[in-house]
C-alpha cells in the first residue's frame, strides 16, 4: 500500500508509526487539491458565475459523499477546521442551555480537546463537572451512565482513545445514557475512531460527533461535525459572518438554513473535496479489509513488544484499535523517540494531550505507536531494533 | 560539538549522576517542571558571600535532562551568583559538548531553569 502514498514512496526507509497524530496522504488526496485549484477554484456558494457554481457543486458533492459514508443526512454535516474546533464550537453553542443546577460529564480517557471545553463550560455557568475515572481492569468507562441523573445536560466521551487505543461501545453507552435521561445531549470525539472503524450513524443515539480529515488520510486543516438535525435546529450559530446569514440590517440579523448557518467564512473547498475523494478511494480499496490488515499488524506488534519487556497500557481484550502506548523500564519516552528516529522510525512520546489520564496512571508520559494499513512487519521489526538499541545505550 | 546526543559523557552522567541528592542546610531551593513531558528537577544551593559552596539536585527526567543536571551541578560549584545568572542555553551545549536539536532543547533547559529558580528562592532559617 505504501506505493499509493507519495511521501512513503519517496522515503523508502521511513517507518511511520505516528498515524494517531496524523496519517500520510494518498496520491488521490494530493492530486485532488491540485485538480480543484487548477480547474474549479472560486469562492463557493457566493458567485453567480459558472466557475463559482462549479466550486459550489464540488463542495456539496463532497458533503453528500461524506454524509453517505456515515449514513446521515447531508445537512447534518458541518465543515470545521478539525475535531478540536468542532468540539469547542459545540460547547459554545450549547452554553445558553446550561444552568447552575446542571451537570456535565466527561472522562479521564479524553484528549484535552474533549475535556477542557466541558470543564470550562461548567465553570463559566457554575454547573457541576463530573469526570468518569479510568480503570483499565474494571472498565468504568462503559458505565458512564451511572453518573447520569436528571440534571445531566451533556455527556462527552471519546469513541477511541488516542493513548490506549481503547474503542468504546458508543451505541451501548449512549443507549444507557438516554434510558436514564433522554434529554442528555451526547457528544462523541471521533478524531481517532474514524480511521479504524466504519460507522453507521443512521440509528445512533449520539447527538453530536466531531471529526478531523487528516487523521483519516485526508488533508490537514479541515474536519466536520455531525449533528442530529433536531439538535442543530435548536442551536445558535457558532460563528458569525460570510455565508451563514440570511438577512442583516442595522437592528437585527437572521440566519441561513442548516448546515450553512454554522459555516461562517469561506470553507476550504479544495480540502473538503480532497477528503471526499480520499474516502471514495478508500472505499474502492475496501476500507473494512484495510482495517483488518492493521488489526493483524497490531497483534504482531503487541507480541513483539511484549518480548522486549515493554509494559503495555490496556489491550487485555479485543476492544482496542491499532494504537499502542507502552513504557520500557529505565528508558524515558523522549530518549526512545530520539533513538527510534535514528532508525528512521517515527513514534510519539509524551502525555499525548491527555494529562488527566497520565495522572490516573501515575506516569508523566508514554511511548506510543499507531499503526496504519500501509505499515508492515518490517516497520515493527525496526521499532523493536530501536528499542533494543535504546536498552543497550541507556540501561 | 557533536550532533550525536547520546555521547559517552551524557550516558555516563545519566547512569551515575553527580550531586544527585539533597544537601544539608540549603540557603536556596527551586525547581522547574517541563510541561512537555512532565520531567521535574529541583536544585538546592548553599550560598555564602555570593559564592555557591554546596549544590545538590533531585528529580526525574530523560537521559539528556539528568546528564545535563549532573554536569551543570559540577560546573557551578564555587562560582558566584552573577556567573550562574549569566548561564544560557549555548553555555549548556558547550558544557555537555552536544548540539541539542530544538525538539529536545527543553530537556536541557529544565535543569537550567530549576537552577535559576533556586537563586530566586531563599529558604527560611
Amino acid at each position: 500500500m505504501k506505493k499509493h502514498f507519495p511521501l512513503l514512496k519517496n522515503q523508502k526507509n521511513l517507518s511511520y508509526l505516528d498515524n494517531a497524530a496524523t496519517t500520510q496522504k494518498p496520491k488521490i488526496c494530493i492530486d485532488s487539491i491540485k485538480e480543484f485549484y487548477e480547474t474549479s477554484n472560486a469562492n463557493s456558494h457566493r458567485g453567480l458565475y459558472a466557475l463559482s457554481l462549479k466550486a459550489t457543486k464540488i463542495h456539496e458533492w463532497s458533503r453528500q459523499y461524506i454524509s453517505k459514508y456515515l449514513h446521515v443526512k447531508s445537512e447534518e454535516i458541518i465543515f470545521t477546521k478539525g475535531t478540536t474546533e468542532g468540539l469547542n464550537m459545540i460547547a459554545i453553542a450549547l452554553e445558553p442551555i446550561i444552568k447552575k443546577s446542571d451537570n456535565i460529564i466527561s472522562t479521564e480517557l479524553e484528549h484535552h480537546a474533549n475535556f477542557i471545553p466541558w470543564q470550562q463550560l461548567a465553570k463559566r455557568k457554575d454547573a457541576k463537572f463530573k469526570v468518569v475515572k479510568y480503570n483499565e481492569e474494571k472498565q468504568e468507562l462503559n458505565n458512564i451512565s451511572k453518573l447520569v441523573d436528571k440534571n445531566t445536560k451533556i455527556v462527552a466521551f471519546t469513541g477511541m482513545s488516542n493513548v490506549t487505543g481503547e474503542i468504546l461501545n458508543i451505541e451501548n453507552i449512549s443507549k444507557k445514557i438516554k434510558l436514564k435521561n433522554p434529554k442528555t445531549i451526547i457528544i462523541v470525539d471521533c478524531a481517532q475512531l474514524l480511521a479504524h472503524k466504519k460507522l453507521d450513524l443512521s440509528k445512533s443515539n449520539v447527538d453530536f460527533m466531531a471529526f478531523s480529515a487528516h487523521k483519516f488520510y485526508g488533508p490537514l486543516g479541515i474536519g466536520f461535525v455531525y449533528g442530529k438535525y433536531k439538535q442543530l435546529e435548536k442551536l445558535r450559530p457558532f460563528l458569525y459572518g460570510g455565508n451563514m446569514i440570511s438577512k442583516v440590517s442595522n437592528k437585527e440579523s437572521t440566519w441561513n438554513s442548516i448546515p450553512y448557518k454554522f459555516e461562517a467564512g469561506t470553507i476550504d473547498t479544495a480540502n473538503v473535496y480532497a477528503f471526499a475523494k480520499t474516502i471514495e478511494w478508500l472505499e474502492i480499496k475496501d476500507v473494512n479489509k484495510l482495517f483488518k490488515k492493521e488489526e493483524q499488524l497490531k497483534k504482531y506488534a503487541l507480541k513483539e513488544l511484549e518480548k522486549t519487556g515493554a509494559k503495555i497500557i490496556g489491550h487485555k481484550n479485543s476492544n482496542y484499535g491499532s494504537v499502542i502506548s507502552f513504557s520500557i523500564k529505565n528508558i524515558h519516552p523522549h530518549d526512545l523517540a530520539t533513538i527510534a528516529d535514528k532508525h528512521n522510525v517515527c513514534l510519539r512520546a509524551g502525555h499525548h494531550c491527555c494529562q488527566p489520564l497520565m495522572d490516573r496512571l501515575e506516569i508523566p508520559g508514554t511511548t506510543r505507536i499507531s499503526i496504519s494499513f500501509y505499515n508492515n512487519k518490517e516497520d515493527i521489526n525496526k521499532l523493536i531494533k530501536a528499542i533494543k538499541d535504546a536498552k543497550r545505550l541507556l540501561e | 560539538m557533536t550532533e550525536e546526543i547520546y555521547k559517552e559523557n551524557i550516558l555516563k552522567e545519566n547512569k551515575r549522576p553527580k550531586n544527585n541528592h539533597k544537601i544539608i542546610k540549603p540557603s536556596h531551593e527551586g525547581e522547574h517542571n517541563n510541561h512537555v513531558c512532565g520531567d521535574i528537577i529541583n536544585f538546592q544551593l548553599r550560598i555564602n558571600k555570593n559564592i555557591i559552596q554546596a549544590v545538590g539536585w533531585t528529580g526525574k527526567g530523560c537521559a539528556l535532562c539528568i546528564g545535563c543536571a549532573s554536569i551543570l551541578s559540577e560546573e557551578i560549584k564555587n562560582k558566584s551568583i552573577n556567573e550562574v545568572q549569566k548561564l544560557e542555553f549555548s553555555n549548556l551545549e558547550n558544557l555537555i559538548k552536544v548540539h541539542v536539536p530544538e525538539s529536545r532543547s527543553e530537556c536541557i533547559k529544565t535543569p537550567l531553569f530549576a537552577l535559576k529558580n533556586s537563586l530566586k528562592i531563599k529558604k527560611g532559617k
